[in-house]
């Protein structure tokens, strides 16, 4: 069997200062090609879980390795580091505010690639276009962009590094439907005719649906669901997962999240706001159960929850 | 149009607490807004949708005043708020109208909160400005427990970048909102929340609005979340409005080719295993619009005069308004 390009094994991460892990024992295999979604409730550790895949954050437990190695074991001019990148949930926050848009990509083609300074500059060009900048747009820095068109920087600039593995955080939150889609197909031809990996965190369940074929559901650092995206949206099984489907705008069903008055710390991470919570879900955190196809983290046995019925997720707008 | 049209038009129109009209803006050398035509009834909600880039957040800032920060100016055009021109208005008149009339909630959170102050702190020197000292912690954790804040307690001592993204997002709401404002700005508030969350805001929002009276307009690229909370909505293309109208009108019976174009890129709109609908070409940027509509270079319907005029905002009978030359012929296609 092919080895994945990485792999995450009880991965847990604790920020000082912080009363509770911000991620706690998540288990992941990236594989050339793959695309996998992560979705969960703000907060509940998506970015950091991103960002320790890219071995952006210390580890507190467990580990993760990239080509075979534990990040810690990887120099800084390692080839590899390259290979894995990261497009960063905030836009204006991760580019430098002195270089234009041009010159941030420009700067990592030269780097990385050692090409001469006309070639960078051209590829750069390149680049940018495929994300749908051109023109005056690509001198303006930072403050002078809007909120897209960073966006879209970052993507450029993750994609001039020729990754294997694009870690893409909300990459498409700031774009319109148009432009999204274009981002979206690129990411797509990029996967097919490279077997790039993508690892996509959003919050957008109809991007998860179009990008990806497998999805990570997180809850307060907990991976609480695992399966195939196409099951996980259909038939949601944690209660958690359920809450999430159900609030996409115009879900035919109203989301259920309650306030049970337990002790948040004991537990399950969900029971302070499980619908379907019962005195045992206080004792333990129960653990990811199931097949390789689907698992999820709830003490209810699959089968005696109240499953919903599957709708379709194309309810979003009842227009023509 | 008949009478009692018209009579519905004027008073619709005597109850809007923001009215823009043909506001154009400019930066150095070029105009980066142009033809914005846009307005608020009392307690409404309208959406601001559009192409990135096509200047809903500079449209954002000239409603609070913030067009001189970024070396940009009104060249043309007025906005009336509340029966004053905010137009003439001066430095002065800004910082008693900031946050206690208008507020806005900036696009980016971390670039909105500052990040050597505590969020508590941020919190504090807006609340003791307009609430007795003695109750400045209690409304302090009162507003983080309304925008949802998970242990709003210890929030307060958080720093921005100890936060995740949503919850950055939800303090900045919570500072936007300490003044009770008329009119709330919300520039993208719930691009970094999962959908339970942003649910809650909205309806938050929502209720918010209706408890005071608050209008809102509510920029946002998710057509889901324009559906749910919006009453109108102003679709916007490379520096101006080009469509307006009631939120199910607009979305239900695009008359512009570009609103039409950019619902069919919603990945909800594809056809199962195919890929995302876009739209061939860019839009031009500021100091790149040609004469005539700016649409035409990537329009499917474009004919020959459309590069000559430039298509004013029109409402035809049945319809909404809209700047394209053939929306009568479009609509009934
Ligand atoms: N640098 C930091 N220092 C301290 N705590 C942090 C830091 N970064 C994140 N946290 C905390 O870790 C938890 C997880 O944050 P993370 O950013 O991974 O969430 P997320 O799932 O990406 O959320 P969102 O959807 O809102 O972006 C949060 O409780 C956050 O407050
Ligand atoms: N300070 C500035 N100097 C020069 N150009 C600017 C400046 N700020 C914005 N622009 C340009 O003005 C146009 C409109 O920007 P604006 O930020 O209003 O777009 P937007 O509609 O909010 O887009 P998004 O949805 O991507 O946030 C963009 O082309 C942008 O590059
Ligand atoms: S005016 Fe002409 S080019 Fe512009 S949108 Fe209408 S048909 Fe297309
Ligand atoms: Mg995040
Ligand atoms: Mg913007």
């Amino acid at each position: 069997m092919t080895e994945p390009l990485l792999s995450a094994r009880g991965a847990s991460v604790s920020y000082s200062g912080s009363p509770e892990p911000a991620l706690r024992g998540a288990d992941l295999d990236v594989f050339a090609g793959a695309a996998i979604g992560i979705v969960g409730e703000s907060g509940s550790g998506k970015t950091t879980l991103g960002r320790a895949l890219v071995g952006a954050v210390p580890l507190t437990s467990g580990e993760i390795r990239v080509g075979g190695r534990p990040w810690s074991a990887v120099r800084r001019g390692n080839p590899v580091r390259r290979s894995v990148q990261m497009i960063f949930q905030d836009p204006y926050a991760s580019l430098n505010p002195m270089l234009t848009a041009h010159e941030t990509v420009a700067e990592v083609c030269r780097t990385w690639d050692g090409l001469s300074r006309s070639a960078a500059s051209h590829r750069a060009v390149e680049l940018l276009q495929e994300v749908g900048l051109s023109g005056h747009t690509i001198s303006r820095r930072p403050k002078q962009l809007s909120g897209g068109q960073c966006q879209r920087v970052g993507i450029a600039r993750a994609l001039a590094c020729n990754p294997g593995v694009l870690v893409a955080d909300e990459p498409t939150s700031a774009l319109d439907a148009s432009v999204q889609a274009q981002v979206l197909n690129l990411l797509l031809d990029l996967r097919e005719s490279r077997g790039l990996a993508l690892v996509l965190i959003s919050h957008d369940l109809s991007v998860i649906e179009y990008l990806t074929t497998e999805a990570l559901v997180m809850y307060r650092g907990c991976v609480v669901e695992r399966g195939s995206t196409d099951m996980l949206l259909k038939q949601p099984r944690h209660p958690y997962t359920r809450a999430l489907v159900d609030s996409i705008p115009g879900s035919q069903r109203s989301p259920q999240l309650v306030r049970n008055a337990v002790d948040p710390a004991a537990g399950c991470v969900f029971a302070a706001r499980c619908p379907d919570m019962m005195p045992d879900c206080l004792a333990n955190q129960p653990p990811l159960t199931g097949t390789a196809g689907g698992a999820h983290a709830c003490l209810h046995p699959l089968g005696e929850l109240k499953l919903p019925t599957p709708i379709p997720l194309r309810t979003v707008v009842s227009s023509a | 149009m008949t009478a009692p049209l018209l009579a519905d038009l004027r008073r619709a129109r005597s109850s809007a607490l923001l009215e823009v009209r043909d506001l154009s803006v400019r930066i150095g050398h070029h105009d980066v807004l142009s033809g914005v035509d846009l307005s608020v009834g009392a307690g409404r909600c309208l959406g601001l949708v559009g192409e990135t880039g096509s200047g809903k957040t500079l449209t954002c800032r000239a409603l609070i005043g913030l067009l001189p920060r970024i070396g940009a100016e009104v060249m043309r055009g007025s906005i009336t708020f509340d029966g004053r021109d905010l137009v003439s208005f001066r430095q002065r008149d800004w910082n008693r109208l900031r946050g206690r009339e208008i507020a806005f909630v900036p696009q980016s959170s971390l670039t909105g909160l500052d990040p050597v102050m505590t969020v508590g702190r941020q919190l504090a020197e807006t609340i003791r400005l307009l609430d007795p000292e003695s109750e400045v912690r209690t409304r302090a954790v009162e507003l983080l427990d309304m925008v949802e804040m998970p242990n709003p307690q210890q929030t307060l001592t958080r720093y921005p970048h100890q936060l995740s993204g949503g919850m950055r997002q939800r303090a900045m709401i919570a500072l936007a909102i300490v003044g009770r404002p008329k009119l709330l700005l919300a520039d993208e508030p719930t691009t970094a929340l999962d959908v339970t969350v942003q649910r809650a805001i909205l309806e938050l929002l929502s209720s918010l609005r209706q408890a005071t009276h608050m209008s809102m307009i509510i920029v946002t690229h998710d057509l889901g979340v324009v559906e749910t909370v919006t009453d109108d909505i102003a679709i916007m293309y490379a520096g101006s409005t080009i469509e307006t109208g009631a939120t199910n009108d607009v979305l239900s019976r695009p008359q512009h080719p570009y609103t039409r174009a950019l619902l069919d890129a919603r990945p909800s709109a594809r056809a199962g295993g195919a890929r995302l609908t876009t739209i061939p070409g860019q839009p031009p940027g500021p100091g790149e619009w040609a004469d005539g509509c700016r649409y035409a270079p990537r329009c499917p319907f474009v004919q020959d005069r459309c590069h000559e005029h430039v298509p004013q905002l029109t409402a035809i009978p049945d319809g909404h308004p809209a700047a394209c030359l053939r929306q009568e012929e479009l609509v009934h296609d």
